[in-house]
């Protein structure tokens, strides 16, 4: 059961790994603090080019905000299992 | 044509409004398309022509009764004649500059016609019942579109409600002076197809590409294998598509940069709808520097298995609010080969232009902006929108 009344740096002390989805892909990650740079290299583990900045969205994460999304040296606490995020450069027209 | 008369006269404005084909010639007034009753009892359609008197820039009290009639002798639905009650002298004589009547109507109610309202819908009354007693769909009342002249209106026509009503106070917000729309590709075609539809009084179109085929899947309408074939710039064959409906579609066949980008200096907006990259970069910068308000969109796909994946970006930047711009865009030259690969995302394309549009009609304050966001993203495979930098925070938001 999730323990809704921990703040995130309480988490932060105990790192839980959980399966998150990317891009449509489960992946595991080792804690529960999951930043703009881990999602975006779990996505892309070979940048497409250089200095890409990418549209970080997630979903179904641990309140209080449980959607939205991720800039560069953001971070979200995820769910054991469930939370999604779309990574994309998000650049055509 | 809209002629002055028809603006500044009630009568002749409520004509327009209820669909009526009026059109004056040679000071005279006509309506056409008028349902009535041959002798062979079959539906045909005339024209009635009446004198006009007027003061000025209006109409007054009709001076006679009496009106003239273009078509054959108007009958009953047995095909029998309307003398004595309608008609009341026949012979061919040459009326409203270039016409021929072929009779005279007289009726006349007992104080005469209060205005021209009154005379003509009265006329047409009486020949339409016959004509409705053998085709009960038969109206006088067609709507034709209204052309316009060019210091009328942006739009080439209008339909009979909107030359009528003063344009609202609201809709009044859309006719800002100048908008480019920088990128004509997939994205920039659709607001294209939308914002020419709004009162704006120019629309500048910058692209430097031709229009291909697969270009074609991603644009409203539908090309031509013989369109294709000419290999336009795609800002031509966009202006060709628009221009029949809409006046003032400026192309600019090539990109935006150091060379030109000081046209963009006075435009009241600017939608970016290009691929990311460098050249974007000096665009952002520059269009900061001048102090201009504009909208950036952006799609990304992916593959996931067998299916596809991806977002909308919508990014609004104005002046206080340009941070969040430089932490949601991306300026590196990369390829994303799943857009390229797959032109059967059209929709994506169709809904990345509605979000530009409806966000740069609340910037005129034409729809009313209570989320206030600067940022929106629109995910795909869960159908959600996510909403961003708000008017609030700006910058870099804390968890």
């Amino acid at each position: 059961m999730e323990l809704q009344s921990q703040t995130a740096a309480e988490e932060a002390i105990r790192p839980e790994t959980a399966t998150i989805i990317v891009n449509a892909q489960p992946k595991t990650v080792l804690s529960r603090e999951v930043s703009y740079t881990e999602v975006v290299n779990l996505a892309f583990p070979t940048p497409p080019a250089p200095g890409v900045i990418y549209t970080v969205t997630y979903e179904n994460a641990v309140k209080p905000r449980q959607e939205g999304s991720l800039i560069e040296g953001q971070f979200v606490t995820v769910k054991e299992k469930g939370t999604s995020f779309d990574v994309t450069p998000t650049n055509k027209a | 044509m809209s002629h002055p008369l028809i603006k500044h006269s009630p009568d002749l404005q409520r004509l327009r409004n209820e669909g009526y084909d009026i059109e004056i010639r040679a000071d005279h007034l006509l309506v056409k398309q008028v349902p009535y009753v041959t002798t062979d009892k079959v539906v045909a359609h005339g024209i009635l022509v009446s004198e006009l008197s007027t003061s000025g820039n209006t109409t007054i009290m009709p001076n006679t009764h009496v009106v003239s009639f273009v078509g054959s002798i108007p009958c009953d639905h047995h095909g029998i004649e309307l003398d004595n009650a309608l008609i009341n002298q026949r012979g061919a004589f040459a009326v409203g500059g270039n016409l021929t009547a072929s009779c005279m109507f007289s009726r006349k109610p007992p104080e005469g016609y209060p205005n021209y309202y009154a005379k003509m819908t009265g006329y047409v009354n009486i020949l339409l019942g016959h004509a409705q007693a053998i085709d009960s769909t038969v109206t006088a009342r067609m709507f034709p579109p209204v052309s316009t002249e060019e210091d009328e209106s942006v739009f080439r026509y209008l339909d009979s409600a909107s030359s009528r009503a003063q344009i609202s106070a609201t809709t009044e917000k859309l006719k800002v002076g100048k908008v480019a729309i920088v990128g004509l590709g997939g994205t920039g075609s659709y607001i294209l197809d939308l914002i020419a539809k709004t009162p704006i009084e120019q629309i500048h179109l910058y692209d430097g590409d031709v229009l291909y085929t697969h270009n074609a899947f991603r644009a409203p309408g539908a090309a031509s294998l013989d369109e294709l074939n000419e290999a336009l710039k795609k800002v031509e064959y966009f202006q060709r598509k628009y221009d029949p409906m809409r006046r003032n579609i400026i192309v600019h066949p090539t990109y935006v940069d150091e060379s030109n980008i000081d046209e963009l200096r006075d435009m009241d907006f600017v939608f970016l709808a290009m691929d990311g990259g460098t050249s974007k970069k000096y665009i952002v910068k520059k269009l900061e520097e001048f102090g201009l308000s504009f909208i950036d969109t952006g799609i990304g796909v992916y593959r996931a298995n067998d299916s596809l994946g991806g977002q909308i970006r919508t990014t609004t930047s104005m002046p206080g609010h340009r941070q969040h711009v430089w932490e949601r865009v991306s300026f590196a030259d990369e390829v994303d080969n799943e857009y390229e690969q797959n032109i059967q995302i059209a929709e994506l394309n169709m809904l990345s232009a509605v979000e530009a549009v409806i966000r740069w009609k609340k910037f005129v304050g034409f729809y009313a902006d209570l989320g206030q966001e600067y940022s929106s993203i629109y995910k795909i495979g869960s159908n959600r929108l996510i909403n961003e930098d708000w008017n609030e925070h700006q910058g870099a938001q804390a968890e």
